[in-house]
């Protein structure tokens, strides 16, 4: 494997997770064993979302919404895969003021960074479902701004979907 | 009749722009008019937004190093040995104000003026030598329209870093690059043709950049001479024939320079 600056700590990663996975909203199990994540049991919360409206733009979008496209990631419909692209996409042409512009879709740091981890997340799942490595590139991009990983400089206040967004990318590269 | 065409340019100094236009003028293509991008703090801060580091990479390679970032490239055609070969001597796109062409620098290739100028000109074609995004309103008042030489093969492969995207899929059937016209969308436009580059032994990414200058210098020129001569026809392309690609990782490049090197590693 390459090495790179942004796979370091993998151990830390894993104690930071083991530590905080309560703090995960949506884990597949299935999924979770083929990264090396076996310890995660599946973790499903109420999504108080049962479809999708239009896409119309990132600033309105929540949480919810995308917890709802990761969990239904095997079986997008054609509205599902429109939002998966137009995020896609937003995120690309608009990467180097992201973390200003996610303050619009949340005024809390810690929500924000929920927020933007989770979009990670669904990133890396569209990519292990589609293959299509312009995904694994957007999340690896976006991993490496470490604003949007912890709520200060300390390593401790790492949040656990950022652990797992890394482990999971870290897998997934092994593949390639 | 002569043909008349106007250059869009990033900068006066560009090896490559002056390669093109020298070469058309040899052809006895007429150079109506050229526009250079202006070098300002504005266009610094919306290039560095796009671009980041790669930006100073740029910067520093093309407007610092010059001549002396192909130092390590002499082994490989690149484009100072082009130019050499070709005994093309233009090093400043001003220079052509003594061939009574009209250079200007601006500060948006999309304004008024430019629209105005262009219009007035009333070219056979607009080439397109880099700076930017080229909007609708010079696009419609460009004769034929504007052409680009994309470092790609289209349909395939849009957007940004397309030499090394392919490299990464071990699609090495598919790298090239692609003289087509320029519309709204991104590498969206009309195709006139598509070149391959052969991958050479033992090469790398850096390596593989350098040798596509010149190349694409030579094939951008025959083409416009092709299409201005009616010789060379416009093909459409289909939005949903290829995807759009954006600037790769750092690691996915490391990758696709391993790929590559492995690919064309001789015994």
């Amino acid at each position: 494997m390459i090495r790179d600056r942004l796979f370091n700590k993998i151990d830390f990663h894993h104690e930071n997770l083991k530590k905080k996975q309560s703090q995960l909203l949506y884990a597949n199990e299935g999924l979770n064993k083929k990264i090396g994540l076996a310890y995660i049991p599946a973790i499903n919360i109420n999504i108080p979302v049962d479809s999708l409206g239009s896409y119309t733009y990132f600033k309105t979008i929540k949480l919810n919404e995308v917890l709802f496209l990761r969990k239904n990631i095997a079986n997008l419909d054609d509205k599902a895969l429109f939002w998966v692209r137009k995020i896609y996409s937003f995120l690309e042409y608009r990467l180097s003021s992201i973390t200003n512009r996610i303050k619009i879709n949340y005024n809390n740091k810690k929500d924000r960074i929920i927020f933007i981890q989770n979009i990670i997340t669904l990133m890396l799942e569209y990519y292990d479902i589609s293959k299509d490595v312009r995904y694994l590139s957007i999340a690896l991009k976006l991993l490496r701004i470490k604003s949007i990983s912890k709520l200060s400089i300390s390593d401790s206040s790492t949040s656990a979907q950022y652990s797992y967004n890394f482990l999971f990318a870290y897998s997934l590269t092994k593949e390639l | 009749m002569q043909k008349k065409v106007a250059i869009i340019s990033p900068n006066p100094k560009s090896f490559y722009s002056t390669s093109v236009s020298e070469l058309l003028i040899r052809n006895g293509v007429k150079i109506e008019v050229v526009f250079i991008k202006k070098f300002t703090i504005g266009r610094f801060k919306d290039e560095f937004s796009r671009d980041g580091l790669r930006l100073i990479k740029k910067i520093w390679k093309k407007l610092v190093l010059k001549d002396d970032a192909y130092n390590r490239f002499t082994e490989i055609e690149n484009i100072l040995s082009f130019r050499e070969k070709e005994n093309i001597n233009l090093d400043n796109l001003t220079e052509l104000r003594n061939k009574g062409v009209d250079v200007y620098f601006v500060d948006d290739l999309n304004n008024d003026f430019v629209e105005n100028t262009l219009k007035e000109k009333n070219v056979d074609l607009t080439v397109f030598t880099g700076g930017g995004l080229i909007k609708k309103n010079i696009l419609d008042v460009s004769g034929a329209g504007v052409l680009n030489c994309h470092m790609g093969k289209l349909p395939e492969y849009r957007g940004m870093d397309v030499v090394e995207w392919p490299l990464l899929l071990k699609d090495f059937e598919n790298v090239g690059f692609t003289v087509h016209f320029m519309d709204r969308g991104v590498d969206t436009g009309d195709i006139l043709e598509v070149f391959d580059v052969k991958l050479h032994d033992n090469e790398n990414i850096k390596m593989l950049r350098v040798r596509f200058e010149p190349l694409m210098t030579n094939k951008f020129v025959d083409t416009i001479i092709g299409f201005l001569k009616g010789e060379v026809k416009r093909k459409k392309q289909e939005e949903i024939d290829g995807k759009q690609y954006y600037i790769i990782d750092e690691y996915l490049y490391r990758l696709s320079d391993k790929n590559l090197q492995e690919f064309t590693k001789s015994n």
